[in-house]
C-alpha cells in the first residue's frame, strides 16, 4: 500500500508544494481522480465517484475546504500498521489547514457564550448551485475556451487558470477512466447490464467534453459532475435538463428520472427546484417540470426537498399536480412565488434577468443558479432573545450572565417607544456581531479553502480570474436566518397595551415577573398569556410584527459581505425552534422558562392562531417579503381528509393564490398524518391550529367532541 | 344597527361556492329535533358550560352569586371571569358595521376561489334588516353572497334581501305536515309556500334536505318530487351526532339518542338514485 493510494487527495496536495493553495487542492483532486478505486454498480443506472473524497482520512469538502477524519485516520493504521508514522505525518501536516479550527480563534470568549446560549450565531458552511445549464451546453471543451480566453486577459492569473485546467484534467481522466471499466466489464455482461453498460461506454465517448446528445447522456453527464466532488442541491433542474427531456423517448426518459431519483435519495442529495418564468412574465414549465412532480410522489422519499416555482402565468395543470404532489402527504413541494422573489433580489441589485435564475440553497434559502456564492447560514439571530435581553439590561435569562448590550434598566422604561428602542440595539448588537464574525470567516475560507471546481462551473470566477470562495462569482449575498420573530411581536404587543396603553401593570411589576418566572403573578401570567396573538389578523400585533420584521431585514442590508454583496435576512428553522426556545428565559407572550414553544416559521406560534388559514396569512402578508432574500418560510398544516378531496385542493390552490397576489413568498405545506392527529389527542395544546374537515366546515380537531376525534383517526387511517 | 350572533366562521368551504366568511345569527324559530347547533336557538346571549374543564377555583361564584344555582340564568356574563375555558357565553350582540368589517377581510381569498360570504344560523331571516344590510355592504365591495335558511319567516323577510343576495341555500326537512311538525315543531305550509315563491324571484335557489334515518328518511322521495316541480337542484346532508356534547353544556337533553349515522357511502348511493347531489356538510 502507498501513501498515494491511501490518502491521494493529501498526497497531491502535497505533492505541489511550491505552488500557490488554489493549484495544490486542483492537485489532490487530479491525484484522487487517479487513485480512486472505480466500482461501477450497473444497477444505479448511471455512475459517478460517489461518496468519493469522503472516504479519506483528509477530505476535501463541499462547505468547508480541508477537513479531518480522526476515526478514518485511525483505521487506516489499524489496516496497514507499517505505514503509522507517514499516516501521522500527513495528518498532522493539515491539521493547522482545517477551516473551522481557524475561524474559532477569532471569537472572544463573550462571543462564545453568545453561541452557546443560543442568541445567535455566524459562520455556517455552504450550500451551492452551480450552472449545470451551462456545463452541459458547452461541455469540458467549452469550460476550457473560456479559461482560453480569460487567461490572455488576466495575464497575472496563469496560476489560478493552470489549477482549474487540472481540475478539468481530473474530471475529464476520471471519465475516461469510467468509460475503461465499462467497456471491460462489457464482455462478461448480459440482458438489461449489457445495455446499460454499452449506453455507458457510448456516452462517456461524447462527454463530459461535449454537450450530450439525448437525456440518457445528459443525466450521465450531470450525475457524473453532481457528484464528482460532493452531492450538493442540483438547483433548476428543468432548466438545466428539461430540452434533453422533451423529445426522447416517454418510457425511456421516464427510467432515466427515476434512476436519478433512486440515486438522489441514496446520496440524500439537497434542493432540486423546477418550474419558472423570465423577466417578461413568459412561463418555462416543461415535460420534467410535470414528471418530477410525479415522480416525487410516486417515490414519496424525503429527498431531494423539492421546490416549485409558479407566478401569476403559470398554467393551471402546473397548479393542481401540485396540489396533487402535496396531497400524498410529502410535504413537498415548498412552493415559491416568483413575484414576490425576484423584485426582492432586484432590490438588492440583482438584474431581473438574474433575479428570474433563483433557485433553492440547501433547504430554504434562496440563491441564484449558476452565478453565485450566497454561502447558507451565515448567521442566525434570536428575536425573542433580543426581546429578552432588551428587558434584563442584556442579562441572558439562561446562563445569567450578561451577554447582550446595554440598554439599561427595563424597569425604568417610561414609552412604549423606549422599550422599542432597547429591543432594536440588542437586535443592532447581535447583527453586529454576526456581521463581523461572519465576514472574517469568509476571508479565512477564501485564504484557506479555495475551491477550483466550483470556480470552473459557477460564473464569473473564470471571467474575473478569481477563486469562488474569494469573490469569483458574480453574486455574494450571504443569508442570515432569524428565530422567534412572532413571538417578540406578540409579547412587544401585550407589553405595550397592559403596560403603556391600559396601565395595568408596571414594567417594574413585569421585569419582576419575569426574573421570578411569573411566580407569584397569576393574573399578570394570564393577561399576557391571553393577549392577541400574530396569525389572527389582529391589526395591533400585526402592526408590532410588520414593525420588528421591517427594521430586521433591512438593518441587516445595509451591511456587506466579503464576497461582494450584502446581507439579507429570512426565516428556516429546521426544527431549530425548540432549542432556541428553550434557551430563553420567560418571555412576554406568556411562554415560562424551560418551556420550548417558538414559532416554527414567519407564521404564528403553534397553537396561537385560531381564526385559520385566512387569517393567518392575512397577518403574515403585513409583513413586508420584498425584504427576505434569504427564504422567508411560512408553513400551514392541513389534515389529510380535509386537503385530499377535490374541494380541499382547490381551496388551497385558491388560498395559495391569493397569498402569493397579496405579496407572499412561500408555502410549505403540511398535510397531516395520522400519528399527529394522536399526538393532538395527546397534547391539544400543541395543536391548537390543526385543521380538519368535518364535514360541513373546517373545524379546529382540538375543539372537538373526542368520539368525533376518534371517528377522524379512524377515517385518516383508510384514507392512508 | 345590531345583530345577534354566535360566531363569524372564516375559510369556510362547504355554505357555497369557493372559500368564505359564514357569519352564524343566533335564534331559530324551528326546534328540530336532531338540530347540531342548539345554542343557535335561542335570540339571547346564553352560557355554555363544560364540566370536564371545571376546577372548581369558584371564581364565577365571587363574580355573579347566582352561579351555580337554580337561580342562574344562563346569561353567560360569568364566561368572562372563568380562567378554565369551562365556561363560554355563545352569542354576542355586535354592530352590523364591525360583521361587515370581518366579513370583508379575506376579500383577496374570495377574489382567487370565487367565494363569498355566507349568512347562516339559526335563522338569518328572523333579523333580516341586520342581513340585508350586511348583504349589501358585501355586493357594494364586489362580494358574493350567499343565505342558509328554514324558510320559516313572511316573504316580505326575503323581499328585503332578494336584491343583495346571489344565492339562496334553503332547507326544506319534509313534506308531510304531521312529520312535520312532530320533527321540527312548527307546520311547513309557510315554508313550502316560500319555497315555491323564491324560487321564481331569487337569482339563485339550492334546496337542501337533512336526512335523519327513522325521521324524515321516507320524506325524500316527495321532496325530490316537490324539488323537480320548482326545476331547482337539491342536495341530501346527512345526519351526524356532532353537536351531543353541546346540548349537555347547555344543560339541556338531546332526544335523538339512538339514531345511525349513515355513512357516505350509503348516501352517495341515494343520491345518485335519486338524481340528486350529496353535501358532505353534516346537518
Amino acid at each position: 500500500m502507498e501513501m498515494k493510494h491511501l490518502e491521494p487527495f493529501a498526497w497531491g496536495y502535497r505533492h505541489a508544494e511550491k505552488k500557490d493553495v488554489e493549484y495544490r487542492i486542483a492537485n489532490g483532486i487530479y491525484t484522487f481522480a487517479e487513485e480512486f478505486e472505480i466500482e461501477l454498480n450497473v444497477k444505479n443506472k448511471f455512475v459517478a465517484p460517489l461518496g468519493g473524497m469522503g472516504r479519506y482520512a483528509v477530505n476535501y469538502a463541499r462547505a468547508d475546504g480541508i477537513t479531518l477524519r480522526r476515526e478514518v485516520k485511525e483505521r487506516n493504521i489499524r489496516d496497514y500498521p507499517e505505514l503509522e508514522e507517514q499516516i501521522n505525518v500527513y495528518f498532522d501536516y493539515f491539521f493547522p489547514y482545517e477551516t473551522h479550527r481557524v475561524i474559532s480563534k477569532y471569537r472572544t470568549p463573550e462571543e462564545e457564550k453568545l453561541e452557546i446560549n443560543k442568541c445567535c450565531w455566524a459562520a455556517g458552511g455552504g450550500h451551492s448551485n452551480p450552472d449545470y445549464e451551462m456545463l452541459l451546453r458547452i461541455g469540458t471543451n467549452g469550460i476550457r475556451n473560456r479559461i482560453a480566453l480569460f487567461r490572455n486577459i488576466h495575464t497575472d492569473k496563469g496560476g489560478f487558470y493552470d489549477a482549474l485546467e487540472r481540475t478539468l484534467d481530473a474530471l475529464e481522466l476520471l471519465a475516461r477512466r469510467y468509460r475503461e471499466k465499462a467497456a471491460e466489464m462489457l464482455g462478461s455482461a448480459e440482458g438489461e447490464d449489457k445495455k446499460t453498460l454499452a449506453r455507458l461506454v457510448k456516452a462517456f465517448e461524447n462527454i463530459p467534453q461535449n454537450a450530450p446528445r439525448d437525456f440518457f447522456e445528459a443525466c450521465e453527464m450531470f450525475w457524473f459532475c453532481f457528484a464528482f466532488i460532493d452531492v450538493d442541491s442540483p438547483g433548476l433542474f428543468d432548466y438545466a435538463l428539461g430540452r434533453y427531456y422533451e423529445n426522447d423517448d416517454p418510457a425511456d426518459r421516464w427510467e432515466c428520472l427515476e434512476g436519478l431519483w433512486e440515486l438522489f435519495r441514496e446520496t440524500r442529495t439537497w434542493n432540486l427546484c423546477v418550474g419558472r418564468s423570465d423577466e417578461f412574465g413568459n412561463d418555462y414549465t416543461c415535460a420534467l417540470t410535470y414528471d418530477v412532480l410525479k415522480m416525487a410522489r410516486e417515490k414519496k422519499y424525503d429527498t431531494p426537498n423539492l421546490t416549485l416555482r409558479l407566478h401569476s402565468g403559470s398554467p393551471e395543470k402546473l397548479w393542481r399536480e401540485a396540489a396533487e404532489t402535496l396531497s400524498s402527504g410529502i410535504g413537498m413541494p415548498a412552493i415559491y412565488n416568483d413575484e414576490c422573489v425576484c423584485p426582492a433580489l432586484e432590490a438588492i441589485g440583482v438584474p431581473p434577468s438574474d433575479a428570474h435564475l433563483y433557485c433553492m440553497n440547501g433547504c430554504n434559502q434562496i440563491d441564484i443558479f449558476g452565478k453565485s456564492h450566497m454561502g447558507l447560514e451565515d448567521g442566525e439571530i434570536s428575536v425573542a432573545k433580543a426581546l429578552e435581553f432588551a428587558l434584563s439590561g442584556g442579562v441572558c435569562r439562561f446562563s445569567d450572565e450578561k451577554l447582550g448590550a446595554d440598554t439599561g434598566d427595563a424597569a425604568s422604561f417610561k414609552t412604549f417607544d423606549e422599550l422599542m428602542a432597547a429591543y432594536k440595539k440588542q437586535i443592532e448588537f447581535m447583527a453586529d456581531y454576526i456581521v463581523r464574525t461572519s465576514n472574517k470567516a469568509q476571508e479565512i475560507f477564501a485564504e484557506r479553502a479555495p475551491n477550483p471546481w466550483k470556480s470552473l462551473i459557477v460564473q464569473g470566477c473564470i471571467e474575473k480570474g478569481l477563486d469562488y470562495k474569494n469573490r469569483g462569482p458574480i453574486y455574494g449575498h450571504a443569508q442570515v436566518l432569524t428565530e422567534g420573530l412572532p413571538d417578540a411581536a406578540d409579547g412587544l404587543a401585550a407589553i405595550k397595551h397592559y403596560v403603556f396603553d391600559e396601565k395595568k401593570y408596571s414594567m417594574a411589576q413585569l421585569v419582576d415577573a419575569l426574573d421570578k418566572d411569573f411566580e407569584g403573578y397569576d393574573e399578570l401570567y394570564r393577561d399576557f398569556k391571553g393577549y392577541h396573538k400574530f396569525g389572527n389578523d389582529l391589526e395591533d400585533v400585526d402592526g408590532v410584527y410588520a414593525e420588528i420584521t421591517d427594521h430586521l431585514y433591512r438593518y441587516f442590508q445595509t451591511k456587506r459581505t466579503f464576497r461582494g454583496g450584502v446581507f439579507g435576512v429570512g426565516c428556516s428553522t429546521f426544527h431549530r425552534a425548540p432549542n432556541y426556545g428553550f434557551h430563553c428565559g420567560a418571555l412576554p407572550n406568556g411562554k415560562k422558562k424551560g418551556e420550548r414553544l417558538l414559532a416554527d416559521s414567519i407564521g404564528a406560534t403553534p397553537g396561537c392562531d385560531k381564526n385559520g388559514p385566512t387569517a393567518l396569512l392575512c397577518s403574515v402578508m403585513k409583513g413586508n417579503q420584498y425584504l427576505a432574500t434569504s427564504g422567508n418560510v411560512m408553513q400551514i398544516k392541513f389534515s389529510k381528509s380535509q386537503f385530499c378531496t377535490e374541494r380541499g385542493k382547490e381551496a388551497f390552490i385558491a388560498l395559495a393564490k391569493a397569498y402569493f397576489t397579496g405579496g407572499g413568498q412561500t408555502l410549505q405545506v403540511n398535510v397531516v398524518s395520522r400519528e399527529e392527529l394522536l399526538d393532538a389527542v395527546e397534547h391539544p395544546e400543541n395543536h391548537q391550529n390543526l385543521l380538519v374537515r368535518v364535514g360541513g366546515f373546517s373545524q379546529y380537531f382540538v375543539k372537538l367532541p373526542q368520539p368525533l376525534q376518534e371517528n377522524i383517526i379512524a377515517r385518516t387511517e383508510v384514507a392512508l | 344597527m345590531y345583530a345577534v350572533i354566535f360566531d363569524i366562521q372564516r375559510f369556510s368551504l362547504h355554505d357555497g361556492p369557493g372559500i368564505r366568511t359564514t357569519v352564524f345569527f343566533k335564534g331559530c324559530n324551528l326546534r328540530c329535533l336532531w338540530c347540531h347547533n342548539p345554542e343557535s336557538q335561542s335570540p339571547e346571549p346564553e352560557l355554555m358550560f363544560y364540566a370536564d374543564k371545571c376546577t372548581g377555583c369558584g371564581k364565577c361564584r365571587a363574580f355573579c352569586e347566582k352561579a351555580f344555582t337554580e337561580l342562574c340564568e344562563r346569561c353567560g356574563k360569568c364566561a368572562s371571569v372563568c380562567p378554565c375555558g369551562a365556561k363560554e357565553q355563545s352569542g354576542r350582540k355586535e354592530e352590523v358595521k364591525e360583521i361587515v368589517k370581518t366579513a370583508l377581510r379575506d376579500i383577496p381569498f374570495y377574489k382567487t376561489s370565487g367565494g363569498g360570504v355566507t349568512l347562516s344560523g339559526g335563522e338569518p331571516l328572523l333579523q333580516a334588516d341586520a342581513c340585508a344590510e350586511i348583504l349589501r355592504e358585501c355586493k357594494k365591495n364586489g362580494v358574493h353572497t350567499a343565505v342558509e335558511t328554514a324558510g320559516n319567516v313572511p316573504f316580505s323577510a326575503f323581499e328585503k334581501l332578494l336584491p343583495h343576495t346571489d344565492l339562496f341555500l334553503f332547507d326544506l326537512k319534509g313534506i308531510n305536515p304531521v312529520l312535520h311538525k312532530q320533527n321540527v315543531g312548527v307546520s311547513n305550509s309557510l315554508i313550502l309556500e316560500n319555497a315555491g315563491r323564491l324560487s321564481q324571484t331569487a337569482k339563485d335557489v339550492r334546496f337542501r334536505m337533512p336526512y335523519i334515518p327513522g325521521y324524515n328518511s321516507d320524506e325524500v322521495f316527495a321532496v325530490c318530487e316537490f324539488v323537480r316541480a320548482l326545476d331547482k337542484p337539491l342536495e341530501l346532508m346527512a345526519y351526524h351526532d356532532i353537536g351531543t356534547g353541546k346540548y349537555a353544556s347547555l344543560g339541556r337533553e338531546y332526544s335523538l339518542k339512538d339514531v345511525r349515522v349513515p355513512s357516505a357511502r350509503e348516501m352517495e348511493n341515494l343520491a345518485r338514485e335519486l338524481g340528486v347531489m350529496f353535501n358532505p356538510a353534516f346537518v
